[in-house]
């Protein structure tokens, strides 16, 4: 319960800090979807616990052996999601890489998992305090940017993988 | 001294003025914020078409149409018509471009513009200091050159639509 209220803590001072007010269009949206399954995200097996914060774009949860998460959804100007990983106050390689493993399996289809799986491989751990934007795979997979990146906040590490197109 | 940074710098660098370029560094002036990351502008129709048709054939029509509103959906309708007559993908691309004019290009994609028109930017919410981000969108919602904004949590990048001056 604890662990719980924790996480939610981190994931709202960390979308407070990384969402600024925005100015919306109406709608003239040109994209219905993300481009993400959460159905499939859902039931995972790497995947323990998820709960909805907000009507189809926003989702929290855990991935097993790994951490919590919050799941951001975009369908409107631009089609994508920004996963955030809780990867804990001192994540070591083997939690990185894990958490590596399993990201494109829930948030890709089937056809780009393994480009996406190594692309990831291929990205240096001590590179990844800065954001590092992906640009081969987000061609590849017709995507305009693809990036992750570690980021501290309140003492915790957390992994940012983002990507959209659109 | 405002920088501005580009991802695919070779292709999208073209597609912002120098008039952009000063739109966006007052802005950045205003602000404080030293440096940001564009990461994606214009395309053309033609270049939307493409991207589309690349993406049909990687993903498959399904998956496509769940992704776009009714507009999106009626050039990917073009795809499957010519596809289903075995047409060449250069003909199926042009079908589809000719579908985009016809329905309103932005009705497809917000980056399909003319950039002597409009200039649409995309700027990485991460290439700005968190501190100062909310200073960013006040500088940019106060920004009469600026015509239309939209940004997190919303849109994924900093949204920015600015309209060309006319040229006397």
């Amino acid at each position: 319960m604890i662990k719980k209220a924790a996480l939610y803590f981190v994931f709202v001072c960390l979308s407070t800090s990384l969402a600024p007010a925005w100015a919306g269009s109406g709608n003239d949206c040109v994209y219905e979807h993300s481009g993400v399954d959460v159905q499939k995200f859902k039931k995972s097996r790497h995947v323990i616990g998820f709960e909805k914060l907000e009507r189809n774009t926003g989702y929290m949860g855990a991935l097993k052996g790994i951490g919590g998460f919050h799941l951001q959804l975009f369908n409107c100007v631009h089609y994508g999601a920004t996963l955030t990983v809780l990867l804990g106050p001192n994540p070591n390689a083997e939690t990185v890489t894990k958490t590596f493993d399993t990201l494109p399996t829930l948030l890709f289809p089937a056809v780009e998992v393994a480009k996406v799986k190594a692309a990831l491989k291929e990205v240096k751990l001590d590179a990844l305090y800065n954001q590092q934007h992906l640009e081969r795979l987000a061609a590849e997979i017709g995507m305009t940017d693809i990036n992750v990146q570690i980021m501290d906040a309140n003492g915790m590490s957390l992994l940012v993988f983002a990507f959209y197109g659109g | 001294m405002a920088t501005i940074q580009f991802l695919n710098a070779e292709k999208s660098m073209q597609f912002v003025s120098e008039y952009s370029r000063l739109v966006l560094t007052d802005i950045m002036r205003k602000a404080g914020v030293p440096s940001i990351l564009v990461t994606s502008t214009a395309r053309t129709p033609a270049d939307q078409a493409r991207i589309m048709y690349e993406n049909i054939e990687r993903y498959g029509i399904e998956h496509q149409k769940l992704l776009y509103s009714k507009y999106g959906d009626q050039v990917i309708d073009e795809y499957s018509k010519y596809k289903s007559k075995k047409h060449h993908k250069q003909f199926i691309i042009s079908m589809m471009q000719a579908k985009i004019i016809a329905l309103d290009p932005s009705k497809i994609s917000n980056h399909v513009a003319d950039p002597m028109k409009l200039n649409v930017i995309d700027i990485a919410p991460s290439s700005i200091d968190p501190s100062l981000r909310r200073l960013f969108v006040t500088a940019v919602l106060g920004e009469k050159r600026v015509a239309k904004y939209l940004g997190p949590p919303k849109d994924p990048a900093y949204h920015l639509e600015i309209p060309q001056p006319e040229k006397s």
